[in-house]
């Protein structure tokens, strides 16, 4: 099942080369943080993250994918603040204790993460892998993967939701890169699938600013 | 017929009757015996429905066997590991029928039945904004989806609900009480840096019962250590439920019994040795209280159909006060101990008792003639028991009560003495001035009193099970909350309407603060009128030509096969969701015990509330069909109900007595022998005001056995004035073993058992002081 979906997955992501992770089964917590230690060590000082990213969805029933563009802010310890500008202009604030949205500038929702199960999976998800947190990330997942392309130093680790309840959200996911995170996969159970790219990531080991905490202090709806 | 025949014809007669007492007794009560603790039987019985309130009863008893346990530790991962541990335990001990800390069912499993019939819910939110036409919202939130991260949010994906009306109803349809979150397939709390994983846990039997109690106490102990033995990381373990409290009081009430029973017992055999010299009194004074507890409760049995045990614990008590009449008839023999027989015994003391009987008994036919219950109940349990004691006194006693043996000195060297300082007493000016001073301070004693009927208050438990109650509460914002909603009527549909009505209120108390949570039926499953409204509303406003279903999946790329692909399914869907198959789905797992379906003419079904902060606000919710349920507070409505009742039948008591003894003695004496009771009484509560001590139902309790006892203290002292030494003994005695039986209950560390000690012990104390001074000084006032 896995290897059919990495097949069906691959050849969508743009920029890196097909590749089975769970033909490189790396189970051993070692062998994954040595895989990952370039992105890691940038990673490990960090305390502000920024980028640009591609949001695309890619449905059965829509001949085109449903594509978004936009910039994200990650700040350790606060969450990930991710500013989607094509084909809106939409802010969805994800923090650990849940996220909040608003387009236009005006707070629509907010959903606290104990209402929404999916919310925490999600906003966990997210947080890992800006952080590669393996060891966070293997609490609630199976993660499997392994070298992508050794010339280019690509990895790409695979996670497998563990628990039934976070199974009925999505099935399975992919994380790839090289330098940086470059690309995470997500497919759900009907095979639909949501593919973000990130570029241009710039990392600033000084603590945020008051502007880019002021992201964050959404106002209460 | 000479005396002597004539009181072995009243022995055979009354040992006969005895007998067939004691027939009925283990023939037609001891067979089956219902004893009833419902405190609430006792209330006067309105108009309701048996099946009703049984269906209730059982959904209270089944509040009651719940528990909520918190296993906390810094990480998520460490609580999890000790939370597996817990539970496992508690499985092995096969004393619980429900032991849950990881959700069974996932959300694909939960959501069938509802995707089923997706053509009929919508969430309350989303109702609204069709309703209001506000179609806008709704399409920027479908393209939100699309285009952001919350869409990988939604249980269900972007083609399975383009327009998200499915995920927000399955968002609204499965809350989480309290602060509580599902994490994966387990439910999480946090509080102050630490994760906790909720243990949910519904116990196999009735939490007050002893044999649940044994199997569940000790298998929490275990479970305990299993969890703190199961990782490195200290464990954080609170609970809060009805059966730990319940545990510990009746352990302390056990250990209370049998300490003080020992010391008791002991105490008063030694007393009426060290008095009487021989065990004779003793063993025929149990031998009559026996008899008088079983024929009440034979008879209360026989009337009533079941004794309460409201009944049984203020009647055992009242009649305790047919000890006094067996010590009465063996004081006599001090009189004249050289040639006294217990024949001689029956004309002295028989009137004395009679009278004493005759006041008593015209106190409980006024209790009796109130329509309580409980009173009635109680008003036929101590005239039984009374007229037994009476009757085994004069009609046993003068056979079996033979006089052997030389009679102790101490007796009457005690009884003299008190007699000397008595007849050394003078009323003078002084006396008079410091006894008016004391009326006054009393009497502003008697303004402090502090009245108390809150059954909470009445049973005490550990601080430290209050403090793990607090915690659970603090961690979670609700704990197992006693009060819910009972929303009834003729059909199910009609049921569900209602309880849309409540809900709707419920909502505002919601966003106003006053309750933190409430889980109803009607979240899952709306009445098949709203799902018609729903059906309605979405056909028109979404799945008709050009609507909101065209516009989104058109914007979206869809292609017009896929748009239109969902509009017949949605047009095939014709069906409503009915109760019964919402029931049998995995979809109503943790709500279906709400739904208490046909109970006897009726439907109902229960709104359980979380995090109550506001209880008025409750109250002033007034729905036709809905109804506040609160155990606690009917408990202390009934038991202020009572104590109202009793402490006014209490005054009208003493008047109907006062007239009775006018009658028999005059008004001089009369007054004499009814004052010290009345003063005493007054003077108990007073002291009360003073020190803080709360006035309830078990004080009125105590004050009406000081009613009979200090009565009989002033009849035998106004009849024994020919024998002062004698009278002043017998009195002084049975005020030594009242006090002896009941004074160390002030002691106890449970509420309503140190009420009926501490009343008794001042009380009995003052009536005895004030009958002696009453009856036994001189009556000139000097100086």
């Amino acid at each position: 099942m896995w290897c059919l979906c990495a097949l069906f997955v691959m050849p969508a992501a743009s920029g890196a080369p097909a590749a089975d992770p769970v033909a490189h089964p790396l189970t051993d917590e070692a062998q994954l943080r040595s895989l990952l230690s370039r992105p890691a060590s940038k990673l490990r000082n960090a305390q502000v993250l920024t980028g640009k990213f591609q949001h695309s969805r890619h449905l059965s029933e829509i001949p085109k994918p449903l594509v978004a563009h936009g910039e994200f802010t990650f700040v350790r310890d606060l969450g990930v603040y991710w500013h989607t500008r094509q084909p809106f202009d939409s802010v969805v604030v994800l923090t650990g204790t849940g996220l909040a949205q608003s387009d236009e500038g005006g707070v629509v929702q907010r959903i606290s993460a104990d209402e929404q199960p999916g919310v925490r999976l999600i906003t966990n998800i997210f947080m890992a892998l800006f952080t590669l947190d393996t060891q966070g990330l293997a609490r609630d997942f199976d993660l499997s993967g392994g070298v992508a392309d050794e010339k280019q130093n690509r990895w790409i680790i695979g996670l497998k939701p563990r628990a039934k309840a976070i199974a009925g959200v999505f099935k399975e996911a992919t994380v790839a890169g090289a330098d940086d995170v470059e690309q995470v996969v997500l497919t759900d159970a009907r095979g639909d699938r949501t593919v973000i790219d990130l570029n241009g990531i710039t990392y600033s080991i000084d603590p945020p600013g008051a502007d880019v905490r002021a992201l964050f202090a959404l106002p209460r709806p | 017929m000479t005396p002597g025949a004539s009181l072995r014809v009243r022995f055979i007669g009354w040992s006969v009757l005895m007998l067939a007492m004691l027939g009925v007794f283990a023939f037609r009560v001891l067979p089956e015996p219902r004893v009833e603790t419902d405190i609430l039987a006792l209330l006067p019985q309105a108009q309701t429905d048996r099946g009703f309130d049984a269906a209730l009863d059982e959904f209270s008893a089944q509040l009651a066997r719940q528990q909520i346990f918190l296993i906390g530790s810094d990480t998520l991962a460490d609580a999890k590991l000790a939370a597996a541990a817990f539970a496992n335990t508690l499985v092995t001990s096969g004393a619980f029928t429900r032991i849950q800390w990881q959700l069974d069912t996932d959300l694909t499993q939960r959501a069938a039945v509802y995707l089923a019939h997706r053509a009929f819910l919508v969430s309350p939110d989303d109702r609204a904004a069709l309703e209001a036409g506000a179609t806008e919202r709704l399409v920027r939130r479908a393209l939100r989806t699309a285009y952001t991260p919350t869409g990988l949010m939604q249980p269900l994906g972007l083609a399975e609900d383009p327009l998200g009306f499915m995920n927000d109803f399955l968002r609204a349809s499965t809350g989480v009480a309290g602060n509580a979150r599902l994490e994966g397939n387990v439910l999480v709390a946090a509080r102050d840096g630490r994760e906790f994983v909720l243990v949910l846990i519904e116990n196999a039997g009735h939490p007050f019962a002893s044999a649940t109690q044994e199997r569940v106490i000790p298998a929490f102990a275990r479970a305990r250590l299993a969890a703190q033995q199961a990782i490195d990381a200290p464990v954080e373990i609170v609970g809060s439920g009805a059966i730990q409290h319940a545990s510990a009081a009746a352990v302390r009430a056990a250990h209370e019994v049998t300490t003080f029973g020992a010391i008791e017992s002991i105490a008063v055999v030694l007393l009426l040795l060290l008095v009487f010299g021989s065990m004779r009194p003793l063993l025929l004074s149990v031998l009559t209280l026996a008899f008088a507890i079983t024929a009440a409760f034979t008879t209360v049995h026989l009337v009533f159909g079941e004794v309460h045990i409201l009944a049984l614990v203020f009647g055992s008590s009242l009649i305790g006060s047919v000890i006094d009449y067996s010590i009465h008839f063996f004081a006599d023999r001090f009189r004249d101990p050289e040639h006294w027989t217990p024949a001689s015994a029956v004309p002295l003391v028989g009137p004395a008792t009679l009278l004493g009987l005759t006041t008593t008994l015209v106190g409980y036919l006024v209790l009796a003639a109130v329509p309580f219950p409980g009173l009635e109940q109680i008003a036929v349990f101590c005239m039984t028991g009374l007229v037994v004691g009476c009757g085994c006194v004069l009609c046993l006693y003068p056979v079996l009560a033979r006089a052997r043996g030389k009679l102790p000195r101490f007796g009457p060297v005690a009884g003299a003495a008190i007699d000397r300082m008595l007849r050394a007493w003078r009323w003078t000016r002084l006396e008079l001035i410091v006894l008016a001073a004391l009326a006054v301070v009393i009497g502003v004693g008697l303004a402090r009193v502090r009245i108390q009927d809150d059954v909470k208050a009445l049973q005490q438990s550990p601080a430290q099970l209050v403090t793990e109650e607090q915690r659970v509460r603090e961690v979670l914002g609700s704990g197992v909350e006693s009060r819910f909603f009972l929303v009834s009527g003729d059909s199910a549909q009609a049921v569900l309407e209602t309880e849309e009505r409540l809900t709707h209120a419920l909502d505002a108390l919601v966003r106003a603060g006053d309750i933190a949570s409430y889980k109803a039926v009607g979240t899952g499953v709306p009445s098949l009128e709203l799902q018609r409204r729903n059906h309605e509303l979405l056909a028109t406003q979404v799945y008709a030509p050009g609507a909101l279903l065209d516009r989104v999946m058109t914007e979206l790329g869809f292609d017009p096969a896929a748009i239109e692909r969902r509009r017949v399914e949605f047009q095939a869907a014709d069906a409503p969701l009915p109760v019964d198959e919402w029931l049998a789905s995995p979809a109503s797992q943790g709500a279906r015990h709400l739904w208490l379906g046909e109970v006897g003419s009726r439907f109902a079904t229960v709104v359980t509330l979380g995090g109550i902060a506001n209880v008025e606000s409750l109250k002033q919710l007034q729905l036709p069909g809905v109804l506040l349920i609160d155990r606690i507070a009917q408990t202390t409505d009934t038991l202020s109900r009572y104590r109202y009742a009793m402490t006014l039948l209490l005054a009208a008591v003493y008047a109907v007595a006062a007239l009775i003894l006018l009658l028999r003695f005059g008004w001089r004496d009369a007054l004499r022998m009814l004052l010290p009771s009345v003063a005493a009484t007054l003077t108990t509560v007073g002291i009360f005001g003073w020190l803080g001590v709360p006035f309830n139902l078990f004080t009125l309790l105590a004050l009406w056995l000081v009613l009979g006892l200090g009565i009989d203290y002033g009849i035998f002292l106004r009849h024994g004035r020919d024998h002062r030494v004698t009278a002043i003994l017998s009195v002084t005695l049975s005020a030594c073993t009242t006090l002896i039986a009941f004074g160390l209950l002030a002691l106890s560390a449970t509420p309503f058992i140190r009420s009926i000690g501490l009343t008794l012990l001042f009380a009995i104390t003052l009536s005895w002081l004030f009958a002696l001074l009453a009856c036994m000084t001189e009556n000139e006032i000097h100086g």
